[in-house]
């Protein structure tokens, strides 16, 4: 398999927060980077994509660039930022005309077309709205039309879900899709979400991340086989807990995930084992990082 | 300092943070700034008609003989320099993010900075010229003349300079303040002082150079700082 991003050892050093990260970002597919508020996600996005500088170790690009620095590989990455990504007293227009100086790969054409699709005008009307006037949805569609009209190799987006409506988080879901199709194994995605079980169909590898570290990642189909989601009858739970992965409990029953080897063992206590959703497998791996942390 | 890589022209650099390219910049500030001062001065000379129960002219005729009018002109680019010369786009701010990613990068954010100085002492070039039709037109007289307008656009220059050494502050309101009271002082001293203390322009001409080195110096000062502590930080 093929990396589009291999990173090793990155760390970036705050006053209250470290991130120390080891991970790899799949060529031809869709990474989604999964985990709680304060994990690190935004820091490892603005790194990679040069907006914070890193305090040690590497990441390297397409399998030999590692400057985000060099006009070149930035060229080749298309990021947005989770929000305030355009200055609010820009409209479509300026939006399109200085894309096109910031960027060597902006086709105006597209942008337009993905504005007039997404119903949130077009670059040529005569009557535009500035940012500030637009909802934050569609401020996020403005920003997305943006970035993809880029002709890029890696899409980075940070929160591209949070601020869409459910039917608009559909067809960013099948607009990852088509960016991946238009060249097929040659470009990547890799996009942080809150939003898991609406960002399903649209994520094929996942890195977990808590507390600054990667803990948990790979392929969603893989992740899939590897835990099993496990449930039952509270009075059940205390049998079953020392085989799960993470637990809880309320007053009538128990959840969590625990490893597909012990599915035998849960299933011979009472417990019910079944094939977890990405979110469910969300759910307990990050679960399983706070009883950790709190240890 | 290193040399800048950016393929972007001053222009193209300011048009890409700004929307707004270095001659639409210009003449922008400058409509702002002469509508500004058109409309403090005459609301003030109306005032004094009003007031007194004279016409027009000779309410002017009256500003005229003090600075009073002087400092008008002094106060209405001077703010409007002021809100430019503060835009940082770091970033937390509304496209900071995004500008860290386009072409030139840091390269292309000095090319910006130095877009709006560009701009600020062209804007004040052509405020000054339209500062002085005015006064021929007898809408809004200068008491210090030519002097005073020569006088305001060279220390607009230093204080610009002198504003940039402010610009790493941390508190925005303490940056805020500080450096409108610092244009003021250094624009509204050299405003009034300078064509009293000589009848030829060498003071001028020294203000000017000396607002220059420190365009230059201070610039160069806050890029390194900006670069370690905002750019890469």
């Amino acid at each position: 398999m093929e990396n589009a991003v291999e990173i090793t050892g990155l760390t970036k050093k705050y006053k209250d927060f470290s991130l120390d990260v080891t991970a790899v970002i799949p060529k031809g597919f869709s990474t989604a980077l999964i985990g709680a508020n304060g994990a690190g996600k935004t820091t490892l996005i603005d790194i990679l994509c040069g907006v914070t500088a890193r305090t040690s170790g590497e990441a390297v690009y397409f399998g030999d660039k590692s400057d985000t620095d060099d006009d070149g590989l930035r060229n080749r990455i298309g990021y947005c930022s989770a929000a305030n990504f355009f200055p609010l007293d820009w409209k479509l227009k300026t939006v399109a005309e200085c894309m096109a100086i910031g960027f060597d790969n902006f086709d105006r054409a597209r942008f337009t077309e993905l504005c007039v699709k997404w119903k949130i005008g077009s670059p040529d009307d005569k009557k535009q709205k500035n940012m500030m006037k637009m909802s934050d949805g569609n401020r996020m569609r403005a920003a997305l039309a943006a970035v993809l009209a880029r002709d890029t190799d890696l899409l980075v987006l940070d929160e591209p879900a949070s601020s869409l409506d459910p039917l608009a988080r559909d067809q960013l879901c099948d607009m990852f899709r088509e960016y991946l199709a238009e060249k097929d194994g040659e470009r990547t995605i890799l996009f942080s979400t809150h939003n898991i079980a609406d960002m399903e169909f649209a994520t094929d590898y996942a890195v977990f991340m808590a507390h600054g570290h990667v803990i948990e990642q790979g392929f969603v189909e893989e992740l899939k086989e590897k835990y099993i989601l496990v449930h039952g009858d509270a009075a059940n739970g205390s049998g079953a807990k020392a085989l799960m992965f993470s637990y809880s409990v309320n007053s009538t029953a128990f959840e969590g995930i625990a490893l597909s080897e012990n599915s035998a063992n849960l299933e011979a206590v009472g417990a019910i084992t079944e094939r977890p959703t990405l979110q469910q497998l969300s759910v307990g791996i990050l679960r399983k990082a706070e009883e950790d942390a709190g240890k | 300092m290193q040399e800048n890589k950016s393929p972007l022209t001053i222009s193209q650099a300011l048009k890409l943070y700004t929307g707004t390219g270095l001659g639409g910049t210009v003449l922008g500030l400058a409509a702002y700034e002469v509508l500004f001062y058109i409309g403090a001065f005459v609301s003030m000379t109306l005032m004094i008609m009003l007031g007194e129960g004279i016409s027009y002219p000779e309410a002017v005729r009256n500003i005229a003989e003090t600075p009073a009018g002087d400092c008008v002109m002094v106060f209405t680019p001077g703010i409007i320099n002021c809100i430019v010369l503060l835009s940082q786009y770091t970033k937390d701010k509304h496209g900071g993010k995004l500008f860290r990613t386009v072409k030139g990068g840091f390269g292309t954010f000095v090319r910006y900075r130095t877009g709006v100085y560009n701009s600020e002492l062209l804007s004040m070039l052509l405020f000054g010229t339209a500062a002085l039709l005015l006064d021929i037109a007898g809408i809004a007289k200068i008491h210090g003349g030519l002097s005073a307008v020569i006088a305001l656009v060279v220390s607009n220059i230093a204080a610009a300079g002198i504003v940039t050494f402010m610009l790493p502050a941390k508190n925005e309101l303490v940056l805020g303040a500080g450096s409108v009271i610092t244009m003021f002082a250094i624009t509204g001293s050299c405003t009034i002082l300078l064509p009293m203390l000589s009848d030829n322009l060498i003071p001028h001409l020294v203000t000017g150079i000396a607002g220059a080195v420190l365009v230059a110096v201070s610039s160069n000062v806050y890029f390194a700082h900006y670069r370690k502590n905002r750019w890469d930080s």
